[in-house]
């Protein structure tokens, strides 16, 4: 397609191809999740790392790393491994990544990871109620720019097959 | 976008494997001619060009060393152009491994 039919079509907001469509079915692998996960870590002082090192239907192991605070008599140190629920994936037009903690960590440590993330990491586009982790990409990519496109998604759905995630979605014009 | 793209290319499309993308991109014979022909008919005004400079400069996110990686990695079942009534019809299926395709269409 040349540069000027691409700028016609995307100037009319797809009109010109009306009645095209496209579906497809994206693999989500333990690489693909940390890949949208690592700058999570670079925008904070806090967050040594975040990493998932495995994927099991639709629980991924993640691997939180926290340099120590101090947190008045004592420090909060934080390095573990906790099982997540994949609840939301990628959806537009805010691209969330939800994972409901469903193991590793106690009803303590989640308070105090809840206050830890949103009070002192302060990543807009991170957050934790207690139960869930949210990583907005809205927010904290530039996957907004794509919106011309992303607006034209349809059918977004996660699902899991055997040990494997697919993330799949149409595209309607 | 870039990085990402870079990414999902690494290491021969190691990340894509059961990848599933099929589709029918549909535009007018008339305008598909003009576009080749006289791409001045259909050159946006200065305005609309300005709104889309941002999407138009990202129009190109695969050099030839990425479609050389896509072509050597990807199965094409289906990659049909046509020319129905006053349309020119693009219908692609591609595939990374994996089985039949199921497209919610």
């Amino acid at each position: 397609m040349n540069k000027e039919l691409l700028q016609y079509i995307l100037v009319n907001d797809f009109y010109p191809m009306k009645g095209s469509w496209l579906s497809c079915q994206i693999p989500i692998t333990q690489k693909s999740l940390n890949f949208f996960l690592k700058g999570l870590s670079s925008q904070s002082d806090y967050i040594e790392s975040i990493e998932v090192i495995e994927i099991k239907e639709e629980v991924a192991s993640l691997k939180i790393s926290i340099f120590p605070i101090d947190i008045g008599l004592t420090e909060f140190d934080f390095d573990k491994v906790i099982k997540c629920k994949v609840l939301d994936l990628l959806k537009p037009p805010d691209f969330v990544l939800a994972l409901k903690v469903v193991d590793g960590i106690n009803f303590i440590e989640a308070k105090l990871l809840k206050v830890f993330i949103n009070k002192i990491v302060d990543v807009d586009g991170l957050e934790f109620d207690g139960k869930v982790f949210s990583v907005n990409h809205n927010k904290i990519t530039k996957v907004g720019d794509y919106d011309y496109l992303t607006k034209k998604m349809a059918n977004v759905k996660l699902e899991a097959v055997g040990e494997k995630l697919f993330y799949k979605f149409d595209l309607q014009f | 976008m870039k990085q990402l793209i870079k990414f999902l290319l690494s290491n021969n499309l190691e990340n894509l494997e059961e990848l599933k993308l099929n589709g029918e991109i549909v535009v007018d014979k008339s305008l598909f001619i003009d576009a080749l022909s006289n791409p001045d008919v259909i050159k946006p005004k200065k305005a609309a060009a300005t709104k889309t400079k941002k999407a138009a400069a990202k129009e190109s996110p695969f050099d030839n060393e990425d479609i050389k990686i896509i072509l050597n990695n990807l199965n094409i079942k289906e990659f049909n152009l046509s020319t129905p009534a006053d349309k020119v019809s693009l219908k692609f299926d591609l595939s990374k491994g994996g089985g039949a395709f199921e497209s919610s269409e």
